[in-house]
């Protein structure tokens, strides 16, 4: 060792240890190293002295017991585990056994209900999602078992880092389980079934990945996404650099960046990096061809070797920056091609929607009664608005659009308060103006809202709502909408028709399919008892009807829960800023269940 | 690393675990808590959270406890488990980091390797012998360790606070974790 590469390493490693050494001194530090063994042997035992030293001081400053707290914390968590080892073990060696002739591994259990419910299911993109999470199922339970050493001594722990959750959900609906709520944990090494909708993950490094339905996807530990079916959009921010999207065929390592995968059914995966930097790698697993997710990453058996030490050395591994894309077809060997990136695909954000809300808990039963809250995400910011900030509505209008049978049109307390149509201006979830009429077709020219049917004027089926002022057209929803809808029903909640008062210059009729929050939602809460007022003459063709009919009270005995959707201006023609005054709501006809509105709330 | 009165504590510790009382594996986690600790530390590759591999190598030694023979070596057991998490977690910071980075944690886990015949042991004794090279630091040094290691501030930081550039403070860590170096070599070289 000369003084001058001496002089050099000390500056060198002591830029690698505060972790300040750039490119070109990186190459330099290991020119030096690798020509001298003496440098490499000091640099070994500054190395191991800086680790001890950092060791040292903890010890110094907090002593030992927090360590042995939280050893002893993950010891009493696994105890379980433990415990039940000794029958875990039995039951691998059975499996073990079951694995040795090959046509039962294909037979390996499926639970009961879903077998069935998959052979009846007769959607193709159903079947196709079950068939991948099936397969992807009874792979991992083959490489659990697989990871057993030679000695007999399993090699894999369970992982000890905080949890995944489930940071936002838009309008998810998921096959075989309920929709998780908003911040609640994801279970690793679950395969989850998204059949539409969004969900957002949010990894403890940091790192979050939008995922559209539908897709099949798994959390694994150390910041890592496993999706096998779908497209998922992720941004990870200053210090999640390192997460990782496992894909049947790829593994693609963030370097702080935005990127998105797509795994397609057809063993296409396309990957794009709209900011950053992403590095893709040929997936690990051999199994990659059968598409099952690959071994997490505590499997000490997966070949080194599969990994060339140089990016872009080989054709397995590519680096990808901003603007760029590929697709990689894994089939026959890896092959890459490039693909034409677009920003569209990439999403930045879920969509704009009614979040959440709160209300007050009735005494008798602890169910939702008052509103006082509804939290909406406009223009990519959640606002939470108290009850008292929404705008009123004031009902205008009001026709059935069919005359027999029973109809309830009121939900109130046990004895009407002042005018029936005022049920639809408070703050309550179980009061409100029901069963208004409808329309298969959405209104293509403006309503008739001033019904006489002593003059043979009949209104248009539905009912008219005007705002207490007019609501302006802003980023994303303006109004909140809420209905009731009964558990169980066939629907996620009632579809219907929203229009101007007035259809013109360039204004629209727009049909509201899907709740932000539908009966899947956790948000979407249960409410407290109703009373029915059921009109003792079915058919009210006017608002003047509805306020002199006679109702008799019935209660209420399913147990129902308040949607709610958000309804955006600009869907209904409105120019961003522009005001309306009001809405014309009719139910969409596509069941015999007709929507029940308990409470609409202009945005301000 | 364990003396016989240890090792008949350990293994009476372990006898009750497996009968059903869990708080003993504590005594295991007391003894092993701080030989493990130091050993990853002198053989963890940069990036790698050795109380992180150190806790998952208790927690598996514990689920895996009915693996384990009584009355045989329980600590090279141990030990070797936590050299399978090590492993482990090498092989994944190896994953994730980029190529620039890998090169350093390659060359530090191919060296650290080549040592791996020492034992455990040798590694907690220097930890030990560490301790007494820091009392012997000056105050104005012993500065800049606290600073460095328990507050963790950035050199920026520390170059503000002593009045000096950021080149000198590095000067400085480079002569500060080169003096004990020598000291720990010394001390160890003595005792054995």
């Amino acid at each position: 060792m000369n003084s001058d590469s001496r002089e050099q390493f000390e500056t060198l490693w002591t830029n690698f240890l505060e972790g300040e050494l750039d490119d070109a001194e990186t190459d330099l530090l290991r020119e030096l190293l690798t020509s001298d063994e003496e440098l490499r042997q000091m640099a070994i035992e500054l190395y191991q002295t800086h680790r001890l030293l950092g060791l040292l001081i903890q010890e110094e400053s907090t002593g030992n017991d927090g360590f042995i707290e939280g050893v002893m914390s993950e010891v009493l968590r696994h105890q379980e585990s433990f415990d039940s080892r000794a029958m875990k073990r039995v039951r691998e060696q059975a499996q073990a056994q079951s694995r040795s002739a090959p046509a039962l591994v294909r037979q390996r259990p499926v639970p009961s209900t879903w077998h069935r419910k998959w052979m009846t299911v007769s959607m193709m993109g159903i079947s196709l999602l079950m068939m991948i999470w099936l397969a992807g199922k009874v792979l991992r339970d083959d490489q659990r078992l697989a990871h057993r050493g030679n000695d007999g001594q399993s090699t894999t722990v369970e992982t000890v880092e905080p949890p995944v959750k489930f940071s936002r959900v838009a309008k998810a609906r998921f096959f075989g389980e309920l929709t998780p709520a908003a911040d609640s944990t994801v279970t690793l090494h679950q395969s989850y079934v998204l059949m539409s909708g969004m969900v957002e993950l949010l990894f403890p490094g940091g790192a979050q990945a939008i995922i559209e339905g539908p897709a099949v996807f798994e959390a694994q530990p150390d910041n890592c996404l496993a999706v096998n079916l779908g497209r998922c959009s992720v941004h990870a921010p200053d210090g999640a650099e390192g997460f990782r999207v496992e894909t049947p065929d790829t593994r693609v390592v963030d370097r702080g960046t935005r990127f998105t995968v797509d795994v397609s059914e057809f063993n296409e995966t396309k990957i794009q990096v709209v900011e950053g930097i992403a590095d893709i790698y040929k997936s690990a697993s051999p199994r990659s061809a059968s598409r099952g997710l690959r071994p997490d990453t505590l499997n000490l058996e997966v070949d080194e070797n599969e990994f060339a030490t140089t990016t872009g050395a080989r054709a397995e591994e590519v680096r990808l920056r901003s603007k760029e894309a590929i697709k990689v077809l894994a089939e026959s060997g890896f092959i890459v091609t490039p693909e034409v990136f677009d920003a569209q695909r990439h999403r930045m954000q879920l969509p704009d929607r009614v979040v959440s809300y709160t209300a007050t808990l009735n005494e008798a039963d602890g169910k939702s009664e008052l509103l006082e809250t509804v939290t909406v995400q406009r223009g990519g910011e959640e606002v939470t608005y108290a009850a008292d900030d929404l705008i009123p509505v004031e009902l205008i209008g009001f026709r059935v659009s069919r005359n027999q049978g029973r109809f309830d049109h009121v939900l109130g307390g046990e004895e009407l308060v002042g005018h029936p149509a005022q049920a639809l201006a408070d703050h309550s979830l179980v009061t409100g103006v029901i069963n208004p009429g409808g329309s298969v077709a959405s209104l293509q020219s403006s309503p008739v809202l001033n019904s006489d049917p002593e003059n043979n004027v009949l209104g248009t089926p539905g009912m008219a709502v005007r705002f207490a002022r007019p609501v302006k057209n802003g980023p994303g929803p303006d109004i909140v909408f809420f209905e009731i809808h009964p558990l169980p029903s066939p629907a996620d909640g009632d579809a219907f028709h929203v229009s101007p008062l007035q259809l013109t210059s360039g204004k629209k009729s727009h049909t509201i399919r899907e709740y932000d929050l539908s009966v899947n939602s956790p948000e979407a809460l249960p409410v407290t008892r109703m009373l029915a007022h059921e009109a003792e003459r079915g058919e009210i063709e006017s608002l003047a009807a509805l306020q002199k009919a006679k109702f008799s009270l019935r209660p209420v005995r399913l147990e129902y829960r308040a949607l709610a959707v958000g309804i955006d201006l600009s869907d209904l023609g409105y120019a961003p800023g522009e005001e309306a005054e009001g809405l014309f709501i009719q139910d969409a006809e596509d069941n015999d269940i007709y929507v029940d509105p308990v409470l609409i709330g202009g945005l301000p | 690393m364990t003396d016989t009165h240890d090792h008949h504590t350990i293994e009476e510790a372990l006898q009750k675990v497996r009968a059903g009382d869990v708080d003993e594996f504590e005594i295991v986690v007391r003894t092993f808590e701080r030989p493990m600790r130091a050993w990853l530390a002198g053989r963890a590759s940069p990036g790698i959270d050795i109380d992180e591999v150190a806790q998952r190598s208790f927690v598996a030694a514990f689920t895996r406890l009915d693996q384990y023979e009584p009355g045989t070596n329980f600590s090279a057991w141990l030990f070797s488990i936590a050299r399978y998490q090590l492993q482990t977690e090498a092989t994944r910071i190896r994953r994730v980091a980029d190529y620039r980075s890998r090169w350093a944690s390659d060359l530090l886990t191919r060296e650290l390797e080549r040592q791996q015949d020492e034992k455990p042991e040798l590694l907690e004794m220097r930890l030990e012998q560490l301790k007494h090279c820091l009392g012997f630091l000056e105050d104005s040094m012993r500065q800049f360790v606290d600073w460095r290691y328990r507050d963790e501030i950035s050199l920026e930081e520390m170059a503000e606070k002593s009045g000096r550039s950021v080149a000198a403070i590095k000067k400085q860590l480079w002569l500060l974790r080169n003096k004990l170096r020598e000291c720990v070599k010394m001390r160890t070289a003595a005792l054995e």
